[in-house]
């Protein structure tokens, strides 16, 4: 007898969840992914538990670094959750508008390119200008380009009704091929010995650092977050944007204007994302090169939605992220794993830690099919 | 056992539910017969709704059991339901307008084999059409159609499956006169075969004109079950409401009259890009009630959306106190004190996942002392909340609870207290007791004849015409989109409204 033929799956909404049991499908999810992702290091010859070791301890350091005043992993931590969190807030705000901006990553480049541009070209590297006009004026330059490009799938969708999901992912790789061009060609340093990359900004464009590697881009961080949750708390465009997302009818009827708040809320969300991008340049990597700008885009967009558009949660949940990617880059360094695997590790955790979500809301329940 | 010997078809016993600390359903023992048509009769809240929905598997009781045929069963979801026989015929029809009748009658059977053999099934629909007499065309899409049509498709589509239980939730809703009559024409010839019915319904008149028996709930419990032909209409709304109504005052008249809504040649399209409202000429003065009788779907919702901004004018033109409101945006037909509400309550007149404070700032979070500058002041929109749940006795079981969660009647009372309250001439007022009990409609009807008192112009538009009949002032009868008839309500008689409302009266005017 084929069991198929009695049975069958059935996927039913759960209905009302208690934040208690929320919390525990939660962890569960998360046990779960570390049992998987124990299977794939086992598979590939590793020991899952001292590997599992090796990341917290990659990630986070251990208690006797911190003792002697060593906190240069949770230091690492910050430095990649500056860029994730700054692009999620970005992220976050069009959400809650229903407005899909899939294009931070985009976005994000263009700041950082534009930011570049500013400091090496437009003040033809002048060492002598004070760091404070270098900087506004880089951050400036970046959040405008940033919201220039993310006017675009704000223009589209108006005008033409083109799905914004669409048009904002496909300006990434736009963005993405221009930066490259650019410096693989005409802003390629000329001393830089062929590496695909401009020159360092100067000096007085940098921005300072709080400590470590960790720049400023912290700060301005969290003040971007302060600004974002005043704005949806507690100001009459939060509530119209909240209005818009929950029901564009009920906006609509209410006599909101929606055409000027797709073109705002992209604005503010694609101008934030460039600043993520300018931050990244000022603060860290000081030129546009390969890799460094590309990774955070996508990340962001996920930890918006495991937010649950939550401003203080995102936050958090960046730095989750940041220390996952630094523990998985450890990986490859302290346990001689491929870089590959860090990486499956790493996408395994969040994809049942996504999939965990999905049954929050979710029940599939096996059924008897009946004659 | 009953009184005829005959077995219950489907029973329950001790049936507890509640929503978030909200009794719904308290202790409810109640046995359908085969054969029968049973009408569950209740205000909105008395939890009959709840009620059959767990019958249906959309809800799970908190205790109680259901027998079924003398056997204990567990419905955990409407599949279940399915499985069981048990069927509903919902208010809101489940459906995808893109496809076609046909599409949607097979629509979600699980038992199909992996190739669908249509002409097998059309025939066997035809077949079932045929010997219930149900007139639907199969291969037209669902979109097109009028509600009529699809609840008739919605029937088929259950006796197709063979359930042996249906369920009809307030069914005559959307319906003309003529429609109500088919419906109960269909349901008596199901009854014939020895399915059980459960009719819910709000309507006295249909608990007489249908029901063999009728069980009457109040505030989540079961009043009483009793034959209908023992029964009469005082005793039901006796145990309905347990208090005697108010009598409705009389309407005085007004004396200073001057137009506040002129509408001049108006046409409009539909969002199908058809032309919806075809040449329509209306004024209303200040201190009147004008009532649009019609058949849902010949124009109504387009002709409030066009006064309300909300849908852009062909040509000809709408004013307001003189003012000219011809495409104007909804926020300047707002600001020119133009009232709305809408028929479509849970998707337009209100943001449902919002709680009640958000959806009664909807229209005057723009202004003082709501907001200052670009900030919200909490304060008082907590002082303007309190002051209108208390003035329009909007009953909420915690402040934060989200709007659609209320029953019908405090949802509606949410879109009256901010529509009524924000200052205003003209009052459209599109199906304002759709769905609601007596006691609500009671209060909604109150409400739009003291703004008539107080001068107020009022478009009332309503499928429900005994509702135009004692509220207005005139009544226009639309259909496909043209004012066929203006006539003085107290010279109106319904029979021949109704007749202009599905054209029968075509040949005359013409």
């Amino acid at each position: 007898m084929n069991p198929f033929n009695e049975f069958s799956l059935r996927i039913e909404p759960r209905g009302f969840v208690q934040t208690k049991n929320q919390i525990l499908e939660r962890i569960l999810s998360i046990v779960v992914a570390l049992i998987a992702g124990g299977v794939i290091l086992a598979l590939v010859g590793a020991n899952p538990l001292t590997t599992y070791q090796a990341m917290v301890r990659g990630a986070f350091g251990t208690i006797n670094l911190w003792m002697h005043g060593n906190f240069y992993h949770i230091g690492e931590i910050l430095v990649k959750t500056i860029p994730i969190m700054i692009t999620s807030l970005a992220v976050l705000v069009a959400f809650r508008m229903l407005f899909w901006n899939i294009g931070a990553n985009g976005q994000f480049v263009f700041g950082a390119l534009t930011a570049t541009y500013v400091a090496l070209f437009l003040f033809n590297g002048n060492a002598v200008m004070p760091a404070l006009v270098y900087l506004t004026s880089m951050l400036t330059a970046g959040f405008v380009a940033g919201a220039l490009w993310g006017l675009i799938p704000a223009l589209l969708k108006i005008f033409f009704n083109i799905n914004e999901i669409i048009s904002s992912l496909l300006l990434n790789y736009v963005a993405i091929l221009f930066a490259e061009h650019l410096y693989y060609g005409p802003w390629r340093d000329p001393e830089g010995m062929g590496f695909p990359g401009t020159a360092n900004i100067p000096e007085a464009a940098r921005l300072p650092k709080l400590f470590g590697r960790v720049h400023y881009g912290l700060i301005i961080g969290f003040m971007i977050a302060i600004l974002i949750w005043i704005i949806v708390e507690k100001t009459k465009w939060g509530y119209e944007i909240k209005v818009i997302g929950q029901s564009a009818k009920a906006a609509r009827y209410a006599g909101m204007n929606l055409t000027k708040n797709i073109l705002l809320i992209m604005v503010i969300s694609g101008g934030i994302a460039g600043i993520a991008g300018t931050t990244e340049i000022a603060g860290l990597v000081y030129r546009l090169q390969q890799g460094g700008i590309t990774e955070y885009g996508n990340t962001a967009i996920i930890v918006a939605w495991l937010s649950n558009l939550n401003v203080w949660i995102s936050i958090g949940l960046s730095f989750l992220m940041a220390a996952l990617m630094v523990g998985g880059n450890q990986l490859q360094i302290t346990m001689q794993i491929p870089a590959a695997i860090a990486l499956v590790l790493q996408g395994l955790i969040l994809f049942v830690i996504l999939m965990g979500e999905f049954f929050i809301r979710y029940r599939i329940r096996l059924v008897k099919k009946e004659e | 056992m009953n009184s005829r010997g005959e077995k219950a078809m489907l029973s329950v016993r001790g049936i507890n539910k509640s929503f978030m600390g909200v009794v719904a359903n308290n202790n409810i023992h109640l046995d359908f017969h085969s054969g029968e048509i049973h009408a569950l009769l209740g205000e909105n809240g008395a939890g009959k709704s709840t009620l059959v929905k767990i019958l249906a598997g959309i809800y799970q009781p908190d205790e109680g059991k259901i027998i079924l045929n003398g056997v204990d069963v567990k419905i955990n979801s409407p599949l279940d339901a399915f499985y069981l026989g048990i069927g509903m015929v919902h208010q809101q029809i489940a459906k995808i307008d893109s496809f076609t009748v046909l599409e949607n009658i097979i629509l979600g059977m699980r038992d199909s084999p992996f190739t669908l053999n249509l002409s097998i099934v059309k025939n066997d629909i035809k077949k079932i059409m045929h010997k219930y007499r149900i007139e639907i065309p199969l291969d037209v899409k669902v979109g097109d159609l009028s509600i009529g049509v699809q609840q008739r498709m919605e029937i088929i589509r259950l006796l197709y499956r063979n359930m042996k239980i249906l369920i009809f939730d307030e069914p005559s809703s959307f319906l003309t006169p003529q429609e109500v009559i088919q419906l109960e024409d269909i349901i008596q010839s199901l009854k014939k075969e020895g399915r059980t019915i459960i009719y819910i319904t709000h309507k006295l008149q249909e608990v007489f004109s249908i029901s063999d028996r009728v069980s009457v709930m109040r505030a989540g419990s079961l009043i009483r079950t009793s034959k209908t032909a023992e029964i009469n209409e005082e005793i039901l709304i006796d145990m309905m409401i347990g208090e005697k109504l108010p009598k409705r005052r009389l309407i005085k008249k007004q004396t200073d009259h001057h137009p506040v809504l002129e509408i001049r040649d108006l046409f409009a399209k539909n969002d199908l890009g058809i032309i919806a409202i075809n040449d329509i000429n209306l004024t209303i003065e200040s201190g009147e009630i004008l009532g649009i009788a019609g058949v849902a779907g010949n124009g109504q919702q387009e002709l409030t959306e066009a006064i309300a901004g909300l849908r852009s004018v062909q040509s000809g033109c709408i004013l307001v106190n003189g003012e000219e409101l011809t495409s104007a945006s909804p926020l300047r037909v707002i600001q020119s004190g133009v009232s709305f509400i809408p028929a479509d309550r849970l998707m337009m007149g209100l943001i449902r996942n919002l709680p009640v404070k958000d959806n009664l700032i909807m229209k005057n979070y723009r202004d003082k002392p709501i907001s200052r500058g670009l900030f919200l002041d909490s304060a008082s929109i907590h002082q303007h909340t309190t002051k209108l749940i208390e003035e329009y006795q909007i009953r909420i079981p915690q402040m934060n609870i989200p709007v659609g969660l209320l029953s019908g009647g405090n949802q509606q009372k949410v879109v009256l207290a901010r529509e009524l309250s924000a200052p205003h001439t003209l009052i459209i007022a599109e199906q304002p007791t759709r769905g609601l009990d007596i006691r609500a409609t009671e209060y909604v009807h109150d409400l739009i004849l003291s703004e008539r008192e107080k001068g107020g112009a009022i478009l009332l538009v309503s499928s429900d015409l005994e509702e135009l009949l004692s509220l207005s002032d005139r009544i226009a009868v639309i259909f496909e989109g043209k004012i066929r008839i203006v006539v003085q309500a107290e010279q109106a008689d319904a029979l021949e409204i109704g007749k202009w409302m599905t054209a029968k009266n075509r040949s005359e005017e013409k």
